[in-house]
């Protein structure tokens, strides 16, 4: 009780300094709550919201799924249209709907299909079976009237009242509609979803019935029901109880945010972690402030045990204060965010769940990560000698003694982690496993860091200092001794820093190379600036009057056709396509590892990479392409690595038509003519193609732009994860910063008495936090790009590895920025010492 | 007047003195220097109206009870602190209504310190930290006084240990390295054998002696020990913030007795 009342007493004449030990701990339970919540508003948002089953449906019947092979001509099979009257008069059935669905292209009025996947749905709109409802607009009624989902719209900028033109199939007519309502579609399943009632959907290409919805009459059960209608279309189909089917989609989303969650987990958990460290090395110095106080307590009495028991008290009520505000936090953040995401999105309805068993989780574990951090700088505050209160000691770091011992440490580990790289590097799988190496050997190079740290971090920081010598006087020379005296609380701080940096440098290789490899692919599949391909695949292809009406604009300049057909050698079968390279230079400039593409031409074959390893053909050996009983042999020309325009096996044109006769043409590749741009060409494509809805135009800038998109948010998340530990760690410099300004008011003091200015008080905390920032910034980088690198090629992810020097260059600069603006309260607040704090002892 | 003005009067006054009227320059001067801590109820009078000459190239010494306002005269003095009201000046240059600015600058340039205890900065070498102020005005060391100061101090062997490296004997005398080196105009020094044992006040205050003879440095030193003061040309006695008389060429004995009648 008494190790209670002294905390207290503590606490009460310095409350800051409670909030501040924690406040690393706040970051990270902010993020730690802030997971939870949303994993479990995710999930809550899920079950209330949208199955993909009517509310009123108890019976489900889902066409079967054509087994591989079938598809081919016939189109897939649906559930017969008179099933559902069948059905109805089953006992105990209420009422029945037909769902029917159908591939459509769709094309704004007088222009080329939409590259997008599109389909049309039918639905009543009405009625406990209906699966949309209308958000705006009223319900599609007479033939001609359709509705759109609320994403679809929006993708294509289109409203209420416009007119689009959808065409069924290849060979059926252009059907132009009125768009008279934008709908609220199942959860994730609206992107390119046209909506009719029953005829219009049918007269759109909805041809085939792919479920059944089934109501029951009240009081019966949903299983039995489910048991008549099953043995009823056996063989059509599969019937399910809706309830269950509900339960299935459900967990198969809640799995999904599982996966989410335990991602999140990995990085809560790294955030903890680095807390920990900052709580240790916090402790570490209010435990040496506390020197003389505690000397002092053992002189008159009090055991060891008792000073440990009052420091981890302190820190256990630190971490309580700081969990339960970082809990508040994530809850107000919460708040704000589903405000924010109610304004834009009306599905899903998102509420804030909160769970309070989770929220105390979460603040427990604040209290365990902060008492744990606390107990090694407790025991060795304790060892205090009771002389100790006698003398002046002023604050250095013990142990320093260990440095053999950290070497060794360090080596060993450094050893395991290099053997562990080199393992996954050898193996290069891209497996599980190799992915486990690579990561044990993350762990390990940074627990081989954390040994040498002290050692290593004196030396650049030393390094640091010779660099910009010439910049500061008196402040960088303090700031540098100040750094070089505390050489473990130094460590502890530059390596969370180092470590928060590290990740964001491997995030930004990833995207970096992620990028480089799409552009080289786009460029690889789309070489030309203007792509025409058809609108359905399994379609008569391009007409041989679109390409010559192609050829013959003025805008074009390269232009070539190319055809293309499945076929083999032996068993292994792909797409082999009829291109006259010569036509389109800019083919030959893809990626070649053997041979050359400029050899292509008649009797001559290009493998893509994949297939020429399966074949074990190398340039200049022969094979044979057989395509039903037809055969040609030919010669390896080369072997390349984009197979996106040259398929599996890049022919000459009358070669592959000697294979398949009555191959289509399936792509145009246009570029611009020397006096003409790309907009140019663009115009007179779409005006030569105007109402053609048979075909697509693509240009390779509109999917770079797409890829854009997804890429920079998915960049976002990755930085806003790992930021949490940047976050972290720069908490943590503010916070030993702001305790050493309390330590240093004597030395401060000095100074100014001695003519330093307060500015140049200043300035030497704001050097403090340039030097930790230098260095976290060089060992971070450095590890994060090696890591990087070396993830990407073991796991082979991407076929470039690009390092974004320029934004490893932004986030240095980035991070000695914001430890400035962390300082830059210490700093004021040291600036604010008097001369006379000098002469004050205690 | 007091009696320990007769005392003086009896005896023979520094060899600048003429018919007992000391003639020599001014290094710093207080003309009517009070000094308030705290308001109303809790207010304390630290100094009370003192006027004060401090004579160039002197060796002065500042003694009174404890809480006599010694360290308050001193700080004052020393541009480290402001006067409540009154006047003091230094090297012909008045303090009150200074910045803080130019007060640093002042303290830089023109003011030596040597405190009891924390007088260096830990993370500095002995050599550093004597060239601190020379560093901070941007100005670079006179190498035949820094080396004569040095040998003088017998730091010669001790430039590149930090002060953790150094005695309380050494860390002393590293700070009146510091003091001397920029050849302020006056140096104060606040008690600054308190921490010492006698071996080693007693070699510091030898030095501070002969930096006035030999170098003519002015010091003025706070001391609470009769011997500490007879190394100095002069004591200035000092009671409840007010002058309460002085002594030239103090001996221990007459030191010790003017205190007496002090406490008295
Ligand atoms: N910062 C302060 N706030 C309030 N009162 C102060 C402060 N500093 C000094 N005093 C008071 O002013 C008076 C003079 O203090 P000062 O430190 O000058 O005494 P001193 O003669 O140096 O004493 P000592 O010999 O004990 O060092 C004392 O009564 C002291 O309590
Ligand atoms: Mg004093």
């Amino acid at each position: 009780m008494t190790v209670f009342r002294s905390v207290l007493a503590e606490v009460r004449q310095r409350p800051a300094r409670l909030l501040l030990t924690g406040l690393a701990v706040l970051v990270a339970t902010a993020f730690a709550a802030g997971t939870l919540l949303f994993t479990d508003t995710l999930r809550a948002t899920v079950r209330d919201g949208v199955s993909g089953v009517p509310e009123g449906a108890a019976v489900v019947v889902d066409a079967r799924h054509p087994a591989a092979g079938e598809t081919a001509e016939g189109g897939p099979e649906g559930l017969d249209p008179a099933l559902a009257t069948r059905v109805a008069e089953l006992p105990g059935v209420a009422d029945t709907r037909a769902v029917r669905e159908g591939p459509v292209a769709l094309a704004r009025t007088g222009g080329t299909a939409d590259p997008g996947y599109w389909r049309v749905v039918s639905d009543s709109f009405q009625g406990s079976l209906s699966s949309y409802q209308i958000l705006r607009g009223s319900a599609p009624s007479g033939p001609g009237e359709v509705a759109l989902t609320r994403e679809a719209a929006d993708r294509l900028g289109l409203g209420v009242g416009d007119r689009v033109v959808l065409r069924p199939g290849a060979d059926a007519a252009d059907r132009e509609v009125t768009v008279t309502a934008l709908t609220l579609g199942p959860f994730l399943e609206g992107s390119g979803t046209v909506v009719a009632p029953d005829d219009t959907a049918a007269e759109l290409g909805a041809r085939s019935v792919s479920r059944l919805l089934v109501a029951a009459q009240p009081g019966v059960a949903p299983a039995e029901l489910t048991k008549h209608v099953a043995n009823l279309v056996s063989g059509q189909g599969k019937a399910h109880d809706a309830g269950q089917l509900r339960q299935e989609r459900l967990a198969e989303h809640v799995r999904s945010f599982d996966q989410v969650l335990v991602l999140l987990s990995i990085f809560t958990g790294m955030a903890m972690v680095s807390a920990a460290i900052v709580v240790a090395a916090t402790f570490r110095i209010v435990v040496a402030q506390r020197r003389r106080q505690t000397a002092l307590l053992r002189c008159v009495g009090a055991g060891r045990g008792q000073v440990v028991a009052s420091l981890l008290a302190e820190a256990a009520l630190s971490g309580l204060v700081a969990g339960v505000l970082g809990a508040v936090l994530a809850w107000l953040l919460g708040q704000g965010t589903v405000a924010l995401v109610r304004n834009w999105l009306d599905q899903p309805q998102l509420h804030l769940q909160v769970s309070l068993g989770g929220l105390v989780l979460c603040v427990g574990l604040a209290v365990l990560v902060t008492v744990l951090a606390a107990v090694l700088p407790a025991v060795s505050g304790s060892r205090v000698p009771p002389v100790a209160a006698l003398g002046a000691a002023p604050t250095v770091d013990v142990g320093q003694g260990v440095t053999r011992l950290r070497w060794v440490l360090a080596g060993l580990l450094a050893t395991g982690s290099g053997g562990l790289a080199a393992l996954a590097l050898a193996t290069s799988r891209g497996d599980l496993p190799t992915l486990t190496a690579v990561a044990c050997s993350g762990m390990l190079a940074f627990g081989a860091l954390a040994a040498a740290a002290p050692i290593i971090l004196s030396r650049l920081a030393r390094l640091l200092a010779w660099l910009v010598q010439d910049l500061g006087k008196i402040p960088l020379r303090v700031a540098v001794g100040n750094v070089l005296r505390m050489p473990r609380r130094t460590a502890a701080t530059t390596l969370v820093l180092a470590l928060g940096v590290a990740m964001v440098s491997a995030v930004l290789v990833g995207v970096s190379s992620a990028r480089a490899s799409v552009d080289e692919q786009l460029a690889g599949s789309r070489p030309a600036a203007l792509v025409i391909s058809p609108a359905f695949p399994d379609g008569p292809g391009i007409a041989p009057e679109v390409v010559s009406e192609l050829r013959a604009l003025p805008a074009a300049g390269y232009v070539t056709a190319s055809t293309e057909t499945r076929a083999g050698v032996g068993d292994v079968r792909g797409l082999a396509r009829g291109t006259e390279l010569s036509e389109f230079p800019p083919l030959r400039r893809g990626v070649v590892y053997e041979g050359a593409l400029t050899d292509l031409g008649p009797g001559r074959v290009g493998l893509y990479k994949d297939v020429a390893e399966r074949l074990g053909k190398h340039a200049g050996d022969q094979l044979t392409l057989h395509k039903d009983g037809r055969r040609v042999t030919l010669t390896v020309a080369a072997v390349y690595r984009n197979a996106g325009s040259l398929g599996s096996f890049a022919l000459n044109p009358t070669d592959l038509a000697a294979l398949d006769p009555s191959a289509r043409v399936t792509r145009v590749l246009l570029d611009p003519a020397p006096n003409h741009d790309r907009n140019q060409l663009r115009a007179a494509v779409d005006r030569a193609l105007a109402g053609n809805t048979n075909v697509v135009v693509q240009a390779p800038g509109d999917e770079r732009a797409a890829f854009e998109e997804i890429s920079r948010v998915a960049t976002l998340i990755a930085l806003g994860l790992v930021g949490i530990t940047v976050l972290v760690a720069v908490v943590g410099v503010g916070t030993t910063l702001s305790l050493s300004v309390v330590e240093r008011t004597q030395e401060s003091g000095l100074l100014r008495a001695l003519g330093l200015q307060r500015a140049g008080v200043a300035a030497a905390l704001a050097w403090e936090a340039v030097l930790f920032g230098g260095s976290a910034a060089v060992l971070g980088i450095t590890a994060g790009t090696g890591y990087g690198v070396l993830t990407l090629t073991a796991m082979s992810v991407f076929e470039v590895i690009a390092i974004p020097y320029e934004q490893l260059v932004v986030v240095a600069l980035g991070l000695v920025a914001l430890l400035l603006v962390a300082s830059a309260g210490p700093a004021r607040r040291a600036s604010r010492t008097t001369p006379l704090q000098a002469l004050a002892t205690e | 007047m007091s009696s320990e003005q007769r005392l003086d009067a009896a005896r023979p006054a520094p060899s600048s003195t003429v018919a007992g009227v000391p003639t020599a320059r001014v290094a710093a001067r207080t003309v009517d220097l009070a000094k308030v801590y705290g308001r109303g109820e809790a207010a304390v009078r630290a100094l009370d109206g003192v006027t004060l000459d401090i004579h160039a190239g002197r060796f002065t010494a500042v003694m009174g009870p404890s809480g006599s306002g010694k360290s308050t005269l001193m700080h004052c003095l020393a541009g480290l602190d402001d006067a409540t009201s009154g006047q003091v000046s230094l090297g012909g240059t008045e303090l009150t209504g200074l910045s803080d600015r130019e007060l640093t600058k002042l303290r830089r340039d023109r003011v030596g310190f040597v405190f009891q205890a924390f007088n260096l900065l830990p993370q500095l070498t002995a050599q550093e930290n004597i060239t601190l102020p020379l560093e901070l005005a941007g100005r670079q060391p006179d190498s035949g006084w820094l080396a004569e100061i040095v040998t003088v101090l017998g730091l010669a062997q001790r430039l590149r240990h930090r002060p953790a490296e150094l005695s309380g004997g050494q860390q002393q005398r590293v700070a009146v390295a510091r003091a001397l080196v920029t050849r302020p105009d006056v140096v104060f020094a606040d008690e600054p054998t308190g921490n010492l044992d006698s071996r080693s006040g007693n070699e510091l205050l030898g030095f501070l002696r002969s930096s006035v003879q030999d170098y003519g440095q002015t010091i003025v030193m706070v001391t609470h020990d009769p011997v500490a003061a007879s190394y100095a040309d002069r004591v200035v006695l000092l009671a409840d913030g007010q002058l309460a008389g002085e002594i030239y060429r103090p001996t221990p004995d007459s030191v010790l007795d003017a205190l007496k009648r002090l406490g008295a």
